[in-house]
């Protein structure tokens, strides 16, 4: 850095908080936050640097071969898969660090898995970027293993099994993203069984030899019942999770074993001999047996999300780090005093650069929507114990001071707020949005608990365990409650309902019929009218996508089971049952609510301007709209500036706001998940607001093709929130955050130099207060001047550090694309009174 | 023919000589580490542009 | 409306679980015609991936440009789905598109972006 001769002082009222960070980071952190490869896309395509790493696909296509005459089921022999991954993947660890573990077999290695779809495979072999040198003989590798698993991989598999009208409009891209996969999406967890300390993988697999081996003597009594054939089931799921515990126990002692190995014949430093032969003693013990300090609870943690990664495509990280490993940190910093706060920080900003190296080969939609990220890592602090108690320790404010040193934009925290936070770690959350990170978000509690009891039923005590599985949505950590996959495509590009409106269900950017065949636009003599069409399109819209993911989760078990994933959870140890049958699972479905509020503000302008004021026709409308705007300017800016907008309080727009979101939920509660629960929206955005702007046609609030749309969830639209962060929690606040939907995302953006010392504090409080009072659920802050990001788009090379606030995650500023700089850049800096 | 376990860099298996880890130093643009990779003992090393003569 | 064979969303889906056997070996993913369709300016790229599927916004399903003589359907809503790397020498309506965005770097657009490896230096 050229700033060395400045003091952390006076970089911090410089607000340049990075620079400040490396003074202040011890200089092992240091080490390896520098060391770290960061692994999410610009745009469309992995930096330079990175490349795909081969080893999996070969490792996992010469296992399959090998298979094939077996005469195991089917998840035997996907467990045996994974097991010869784990057992033969190359393994390193870097110089300083004291947790191992990374999925591929170099640190700039993405990780590919072609078991999962044809699709992806060729996204691989069209990858412009990453494909690893040399090029022309690793396109033969690639080839061959693309070619074995056509046909093969598990969407290939499941495709000829679900509703093909309703696949080819999931894949065309238009209305949502994802794939209806147990083995991609976001892996909810059964932490309150794997978790707590009481048991590990030893227990687990007596568990699961003492369940085999009554199981096997009752199908050998006299008799025979469906029950005992279904034991021949179960007992293989059993034995295929056993596999799968004793290979990541095997794995983990690769790592003992190659500690070891450079202690005892290449270091030559005695300190770090120590500490590599800790790492050892560290992965005999995990993920074998239970954790006893904070360094094995961190790397016990560790190995089961990337076993859960060596299992499936992982586009998030549900954890709740604080409570799960609180009591290590609490028993070694504070009552045995084995462990100095300075080590633990160490400790826990090495976990958070773990978590942030790890990478997956992701398709172009999920690279384009979580731009500058791999997965929404969004990790869950604070809250209240089951027992409503304050929830929050020493590993809360550990993390939270880690993560302004290491300053990773992934993971991200979001904070459960609650009346009973204290002072000092709402202080902490302060500094971290203060210095920038865009992070935690802040969620409310008391509401999010009701919440989950309203949509979902879940009991008090379980509902006080969530954790979020994604960017927003909580979910129990609980044996029934927790969901094991929140497969994506239940991800509405909400902006083609209206769209759809004015073209009768056809979508012009696929070329494809895919909403209903609702009358023509210009036919409406009502705004009624105009409204039952909306509603008819937001039905078969969210019905399409559900419909896929409802099939998945039912076929799921036999065709696409997850071994590992169900040895770490309760139901499925003791049913013997797939982690994804819907028979074991409460159920915790939402569907993610894309672009959600251009059609509040697009149906309120249709009202004014056609209906109300009747300035325009029907025929008008559409025909601008078909035009894309073009040649209808002038009435363009009038859709844009003379029709009200959501977020200024407003109630003409604010009631079809609610107009909307009432039908959504109503209809909610008539579309089931395969365990009977509903399926509340759940408004929020990631970076889709921009992978969508050329997918989303010209829309009835002034926006044309192309241009970005909203932030999302319940955010207003960029600029025209004009009366105030007041007025906009006043209109966020006529949602009722506990049934109207499962949570609602709203940015805020705040001027750092209002929120400097201690006056900005209890400003920040102040607006805390209120948005607490109101009843939201959701508030994150960007806070970092439009001078320093614009100064970063005219010289990235300075600002390789500064974060932002994207939607439900944070980035570095350089690592996403232009047009999504610009649009944070645009966004309303609210100024707090 | 020299094989794996004539390397420096091998390392066998407690239990099993005949596999073992083959551990290398590496140095990418952004940091060091140790890599150990799964081999067998027998394995051909002609080829092996790290080998080193035990 | 009648319910479509399975090989008709086969053909009409380009998704590859529904074509096995196909689309596959390293020349089927090489192999760059004179006239590829993702050249072309009618072609609109999936919006979910750059896996290699697409659709024409002249021919309508029902069409198809591999066989001899080629079938152009104009007729109908759906637009003809079809493959980026897909020969387009015999259609007569194919207007190689002069304005192609190949920066990766920004989110996509699917009628203008063609930054598959393969068409990288046409």
């Amino acid at each position: 850095m050229g700033v060395t001769a400045e003091t952390v002082k006076e970089l911090e009222q410089k607000q340049e908080w990075w620079w400040a960070a490396e003074k202040k980071r011890s200089k092992r952190l240091d080490y390896l936050r520098k060391a770290m490869w960061k692994k999410g896309a610009i745009g469309g395509l992995y930096p330079a640097g990175l490349y795909i790493d081969l080893e999996r696909p070969v490792l996992q296509t010469e296992k399959a071969k090998e298979l094939e005459s077996s005469p195991d089921p089917y998840v035997i022999k996907f467990a045996k898969m994974l097991a010869h991954v784990l057992d033969n993947k190359t393994i390193f660890i870097t110089d300083h660090s004291q947790l191992v573990g990374y999925l591929g077999s170099h640190p700039n290695m993405i990780t590919w898995d072609p078991t999962l779809a044809a699709i992806l495979n060729h996204e691989v072999v069209n990858d412009p970027t990453a494909i690893p040198q040399p090029v022309e003989e690793n396109l033969k590798i690639i080839s061959e293993v693309v070619s074995y698993w056509g046909g093969k991989s598990d969407l290939d598999k499941i495709l000829p099994h679900m509703d093909l009208d309703d696949s080819m409009k999931v894949l065309s891209g238009a209305i949502g993203w994802g794939v209806p996969l147990s083995r991609g999406g976001y892996s909810g967890k059964d932490y309150e069984y794997i978790m707590t300390g009481v048991r590990a993988f030893e227990d687990v697999i007596a568990e699961l030899d003492r369940r085999i081996d009554e199981a096997d003597a009752r199908a050998h009594e006299p008799g025979a019942t469906r029950e005992i054939c279904d034991l021949y089931d179960k007992m293989n799921m059993w034995e295929a999770m056993k596999i799968t515990l004793e290979a990541g126990i095997r794995h983990a002692r690769r790592y003992a074993r190659l500690a070891r190995i450079i202690a005892e014949n290449f270091e030559t430093d005695t300190e770090r001999r120590v500490e590599l032969l800790q790492i050892a003693e560290t992965c005999e013990r995990v993920p074998a047996k239970p954790a006893r300090t904070l360094q094995e609870s961190l790397q016990y943690d560790l190995f089961i999300q990337l076993f859960s990664r060596n299992e499936a495509i992982e586009g998030a990280w549900p954890a709740r780090p604080d409570y799960y490993h609180g009591p290590y940190y609490e028993q070694e910093v504070n009552i045995d005093k084995t462990l100095t706060e300075q080590e633990a920080l160490d400790l826990t900003g090495e976990f958070l650069i773990r978590a942030a190296e790890v990478s997956q080969y992701k398709p172009k939609w999920s690279r384009e929507g979580l731009q500058g990220i791999e997965g929404t890592w969004v990790w869950t602090l604070g809250g209240v114990n089951k027992d409503g108690s304050d929830a929050c320790n020493g590993m809360t404010i550990a993390l939270l001071q880690a993560a302004r040193l290491v300053r990773v934009a992934n993971p991200t925290f979001a904070f459960r707020w609650h009346p009973k936070v204290k002072d000092e770690v709402m202080r902490e959350i302060f500094e971290c949005i203060r210095q920038g990170l865009g992070y935690p978000s802040m969620r409310n509690d008391p509401i999010l608990i009701a919440n989950a009891m309203n949509w979902h039923g879940h009991p008090i005590e379980e509902a006080r365990t969530w954790a979020h599985q994604a960017c927003m949505s909580p979910s129990p950590c609980t044996k029934h409650g927790f969901q094991p996959m929140r497969m994506a495509n239940a991800t509405a590009n909400c902006a083609k309902i209206i769209e759809y409106v004015f073209t009768s269900g056809f979508d012009n950017i696929v070329n494809m019929q895919i909403g209903a065949e609702t009358p023509l636009a210009e036919a409406f003599t009502s705004y009624e009218q105009f409204f039952d069409a909306w509603v008819t399109q937001m039905k078969t819209i969210f019905s399409i996508l559900v419909r896929p993911v409802n099939r998945a989760r039912m076929l799921a078990p036999k065709m696409t089971p997850r071994p590992f994933l169900s040895a770490i959870s309760e139901r499925s140890v003791e049913s013997g049952l797939d982690v994804c049958d819907p028979s074991i699972s409460r159920g915790n479905a939402w569907i993610t609510a894309f672009t959600w509020v251009e059609n509040a503000d697009s149906l309120a302008a249709v009202k004014k301007l056609v209906f109300d004021e009747k300035k325009y026709t029907m025929a008008d409308l559409t025909g601008a709209l078909a035009a894309n705007w073009e040649g209808k300017e002038e009435m363009r800016l009038d859709f844009v500036k003379n029709a009200p907008k959501w977020g200024n309080d407003d109630d003409y727009v604010d009631s079809i706001m609610l107009d909307c979101l009432h039908e959504a939920a109503r209809f909610s509660r008539e579309l089931k998940c395969p365990s009977g629960n509903n399926w509340p929206i759940l408004p929020e955005n990631v970076s889709g607001n921009i992978h969508y702007a050329n997918i989303v046609g010209a829309l009835p609030n002034g926006r044309r093709l192309g241009d970005a749309l909203y932030d999302g969830g319940i955010s207003p639209g960029p600029g025209l929130d004009k009366k105030g962060p007041t007025a906009v929690l006043k209109s966020c606040s006529k949602i009722d955050h506990i049934s109207d939907g499962r949570a609602f995302l709203l940015n805020q953006r705040l001027s750092p130099i209002q929120l400097a010392g201690e006056k900005g504090y209890q400003l920040w409080k102040s607006y805390m207060k209120t948005w607490a009072d109101l009843g939201l659920d959701h508030v994150q802050f960007n806070c970092v001047s439009d001078e320093t990001l614009r100064s970063a788009q005219r010289d990235p090379e300075k600002y390789q550090e500064v974060i932002v606030r994207v939607a439900g995650y944070s980035a570095h500023f350089v690592d996403i694309s232009r047009k999504t700089q610009d649009n944070i850049i645009q966004r309303t800096v609210q100024g707090l009174a | 023919m020299p094989t794996c376990k004539q390397c420096k860099k091998f390392f066998p298996l407690e239990d099993n000589p005949n596999k073992g880890d083959c551990v290398q130093r590496v140095i990418d643009p952004r940091q060091t580490y140790y890599k150990a990779k799964s081999v067998d003992a027998e394995s051909d090393a002609a080829k092996c542009s790290e080998f080193e003569k035990k | 409306m009648a319910r479509k064979s399975r090989e008709e969303y086969a053909k009409a889906s380009g998704v590859f679980g529904l074509q096995p056997g196909t689309l596959n070996s390293h020349e089927d993913t090489e192999t760059v015609p004179e006239r590829p369709c993702g050249l072309c300016k009618h072609f609109s790229e999936s919006a979910w991936s750059s896996d290699g599927r697409g659709s024409c916004k002249v021919l309508k399903e029902g069409s198809d440009i591999t066989r001899d003589p080629p079938v152009f359907s104009l007729e109908g809503k759906n637009g003809y789905m079809l493959r980026i790397l897909t020969d387009a020498k015999q259609c007569t309506y194919y207007e190689r598109n002069e304005f192609i965005d190949k920066d990766g770097y920004e989110c996509s657009d699917p009628a203008y972006r063609r930054f598959i490896r393969q068409l990288r230096d046409k």
